[in-house]
């Protein structure tokens, strides 16, 4: 069960592609996006809804938010993820600040290890 | 601005930054000190370098803090090299602690910062009127721009926070990570921060022994940094025990000794070593109450009484010639000097006589001509004759002090000068003039080799006979200075910086020495002692000095040494009393029948304080007193008894007094200003 992340589900892209949007229009997170559904996915998403927590305020808000884009090959997916991604190949992580400017990306040749998904997080304090 | 006013600004500025420079830890750091009053109230003193107070009475429990003691005697002695794989380790694990410190503190802030721009924000939603939502709009924007500032100073730590996985290189540093990650896993998973599915996973990863695993898990699954924090301060911890008993190891190898002394410091000067269980293990007898108020004179007074006495019949013979018309003392004095001076222009013209004979000169050049050899008698009387050509050359003389000098500055000018001159007649006078090494000297085979032989002798023996005479003269000389200085009391002022030289270290024999992993504990009563008589007074100093010697040389002298001290100031708080000794200068300010202006008399003063904690300026500084003056006059002819009785106040320290009072026998009032010789001494020391 994750508490901080939302999976966008394969089989309604419609719905995956208002969610997405949904999520990065909000300006009141930073939002960490993890792409792909391979085994370091998974890993990626388990450590990073863990590290989500650590955005968890008093009041019950989060400042840290996560979204798992399984296929991000998605065609309906593409409008939005082309801005966020220009220029960036193999990129399996990107965080977004709050104005929704990407301010890391991991990428599939890189480690992937929670202090980098954590580093990753504390880029995206970045303005 | 002139070249001189700019040159002592620059000179301004250098001391000032001298004395902002912060002050280095040293093996005092690792003692820790706590005062405990009367009330049984312990306030501990951090060790700074700084005077710390202690009040009266109290002790001051001392103990050894040893992990960080090694370690600065490490600092000083260098028994483990900088190198050393453990202060490696040491200096990894504390940056990563200060970089994780720092990063909790700046999240903490940026989380902190976010909430009040999300208030703000639904404050602007709430708004009830174009007004009210315009300002609250400006309001969130300043606190969005805060927050915006606190979240730049968090990323800045996203590239440090990569570095962190390199500290479990270290196995020790990894399993304390481990063993925090466990602790955090555990808590994490009571906070429902982590469901026991999860937790099982995580316990399995760390069961498999992935070290890296474990910490970037331990980081992931706390709700802060805090117990990452923890785990490499637990880590640090290790490594500190672990250089400690490595320098402890060597510490004893190379036979280090540890020793403790409390220093007692007088206001008034002098120094006594006090009692220091299991360091300094003197018996002083039984300690005495020390008493709020004073009911009688001390020894500190009676000094200072007696100091007074000798300044008031001092300044007494200085102000003027004694009534029967005989020369004061500072005139005979002054003659005294003036013949020795003539006496030792007569020992130099005679040097200069001999300088310039012609057998000095066919002596010397002889003499240099040949080869030295050794054991040669030739050889030994030609270095007898540089030795007093070197004499004569620095033919000692004595100069006049100028007329419009002071007697004081006449007296001070006349003693160096003295003491200058005596040390080159001692040499002179040192030499071995007798004919014997002459005699042994004609006898070779080079003198006699010589055709001038029988001229040369002969001029020799003459020259001998002159110099002997000169030598006698400067031998008579050296007398008379030897009295005149004594006169001066130049001699008793060696003798006593000789005693004060002596006091100046402890007894061997109460010396109590310790390995440097078995330090004990030691109590220090801050207290009067009744044998030797030893009392304490506000304003007293104690420094606790603490030795660490070692011997490098193998020879069983310590070679290598580390100092710290810690010095206590003693107060009294509250209100108290105190005796003092000084000297008035007394003017009568009612009509009497002698001419009185500002008499000198030596002077009791009873004085009543009041001490306050924390304000060293008014307790030590300005350190007020009021009270009352004991003192014998001398206003009039018809009575041999006068006490003089006066209100007093006092400023700094007791240096300075002024009151006024009255003579009860010849019923005249009188003022005075006073100063306590033996307190303006203490500060100059």
């Amino acid at each position: 069960m994750y508490r901080n992340t939302l999976v966008l589900p394969e089989g309604d892209p419609q719905w995956s592609a208002d969610s997405l949007r949904a999520a990065i229009e909000n300006l009141t997170v930073i939002l960490m996006l993890v792409f792909g559904v391979d085994t370091r996915a998974q890993q990626a998403i388990r450590w990073a809804d863990m590290l989500a927590e650590r955005g968890r305020l008093p009041n019950g808000q989060n400042m840290r938010h996560v979204v798992w884009v399984r296929n991000p090959g998605e065609k309906l997916l593409q409008p939005i993820l082309t801005p966020i991604l220009s220029n960036q190949s193999d990129v399996s992580v990107v965080v977004l600040n709050f104005h929704d400017q990407p301010r890391a990306y991991i990428k599939v040749s890189d480690p992937l290890t929670p202090i980098a998904l954590e580093a990753a997080f504390l880029d995206g304090q970045k303005p | 601005m002139t070249t001189a006013m700019l040159r002592n600004t620059c000179l301004l500025a250098v001391l000032l930054l001298l004395a902002s420079l912060p002050v280095g830890a040293d093996i005092i750091d690792g003692v820790k000190f706590a005062v405990v009053d009367e009330n049984r109230v312990s306030t501990p003193v951090i060790p700074s370098g700084k005077l710390a107070e202690a009040p009266l009475p109290s002790t001051i429990e001392i103990s050894v803090d040893r992990d960080k003691f090694v370690s600065e005697v490490n600092r000083y002695l260098k028994l483990v090299s900088a190198d050393n794989p453990l202060e490696t380790r040491i200096e990894k694990v504390q940056a990563g602690v200060g970089f994780l410190i720092r990063l909790d503190a700046a999240f903490a802030a940026a989380k902190s910062a976010y909430i009040s721009w999300q208030v703000a924000e639904q404050a602007v939603s709430a708004s009830r009127n174009a007004a009210e939502r315009k300002t609250r709009t400006e309001n969130a924007e300043v606190l969005k721009q805060k927050l915006s500032e606190a979240s730049c100073a968090v990323s800045e730590f996203a590239k440090d926070l990569r570095a962190i996985p390199n500290l479990q290189e270290d196995p020790a540093i990894g399993q304390a990570l481990i063993d925090a990650a466990t602790l955090a896993l555990d808590s994490s998973v009571a906070a429902r921060r982590v469901t026991p599915a999860d937790a099982a996973t995580v316990r399995e990863q760390i069961d498999e022994g992935k070290p890296l695993d474990a910490l970037t898990l331990l980081s992931a699954l706390s709700g802060d940094y805090r117990a990452l924090i923890d785990g490499l301060g637990q880590a640090l911890l290790a490594v500190q025990q672990d250089l400690a008993k490595e320098i402890v190891r060597r510490a004893n190898a190379g036979k280090c000794q540890v020793t403790m002394v409390a220093v007692l410091t007088g206001e008034n000067g002098g120094s006594t070593y006090l009692p220091l269980p299991n360091y300094y293990n003197v018996d002083f007898g039984t300690p005495a109450p020390i008493p709020r108020f004073a009911t009688a004179l001390d020894a500190r007074s009676l000094r200072e009484l007696e100091l007074s006495r000798k300044g008031a019949d001092s300044v007494s013979t200085f102000l003027g010639s004694s009534p029967d018309g005989k020369p004061s003392p500072i005139d005979q004095i002054v003659k005294s000097y003036q013949d020795i001076a003539q006496n030792l222009t007569a020992v130099g013209n005679a040097f200069s006589a001999v300088s310039a004979s012609k057998g000095f000169a066919l002596l010397t050049a002889s003499l240099e001509s040949q080869h030295p050899q050794a054991g040669d008698p030739a050889g030994q009387l030609r270095s007898q004759l540089r030795d007093i050509r070197r004499i004569i050359d620095s033919s000692p003389r004595l100069t006049d002090p100028s007329a419009s000098e002071s007697d004081i500055r006449k007296l001070a000018f006349m003693a160096n000068a003295l003491m200058s001159a005596a040390a080159n007649l001692r040499e002179f006078t040192a030499i071995d003039l007798s004919p014997a090494r002459l005699n042994a000297f004609a006898t070779t085979d080079a003198y006699r080799a010589d055709p001038g032989t029988k001229a040369l002798v002969d001029a020799t023996r003459d020259l001998l006979t002159s110099l002997s005479r000169a030598q006698k003269t400067a031998t008579s000389v050296q007398a008379a200075m030897r009295d005149l200085g004594e006169g001066l009391g130049l001699v008793d002022r060696i003798n006593t910086s000789m005693q004060d030289e002596a006091k100046s270290l402890p007894d061997p024999k109460y010396l109590q020495t310790h390995a440097m992993d078995e330090l004990p504990d030691t109590t220090l009563r801050v207290c009067n002692y009744s044998n030797p008589r030893v009392e304490l007074h506000p304003g007293d100093q104690i420094a606790v000095e603490v030795t660490v010697s070692r011997d490098t040389s193998g020879d069983g002298k310590a070679s290598a040494r580390a100092h710290g001290y810690q010095t206590f100031r003693l107060e009294r708080y509250g209100l108290y009393s105190e005796t003092r000794g000084g000297v008035l200068f007394v003017n009568p300010r009612s009509h009497i029948e002698r001419d009185i202006s500002y008499q000198p008399v030596p002077a009791v003063a009873y004085t009543f304080r009041y001490g306050i904690p924390n304000r060293p300026n008014w307790n030590h500084s300005l350190a007020p007193g009021i009270g009352f003056t004991l003192a014998m006059l001398d206003f009039t002819d018809d009575s041999d008894l006068e006490l003089g009785l006066a209100a007093n106040l006092s400023l700094l320290r007791d240096i300075f007094w002024v009151g006024y009072g009255r003579d009860l026998q010849a019923k005249a009032n009188y003022a005075y200003l006073g100063l306590n010789i033996g307190a303006l001494g203490g500060i100059t020391r």
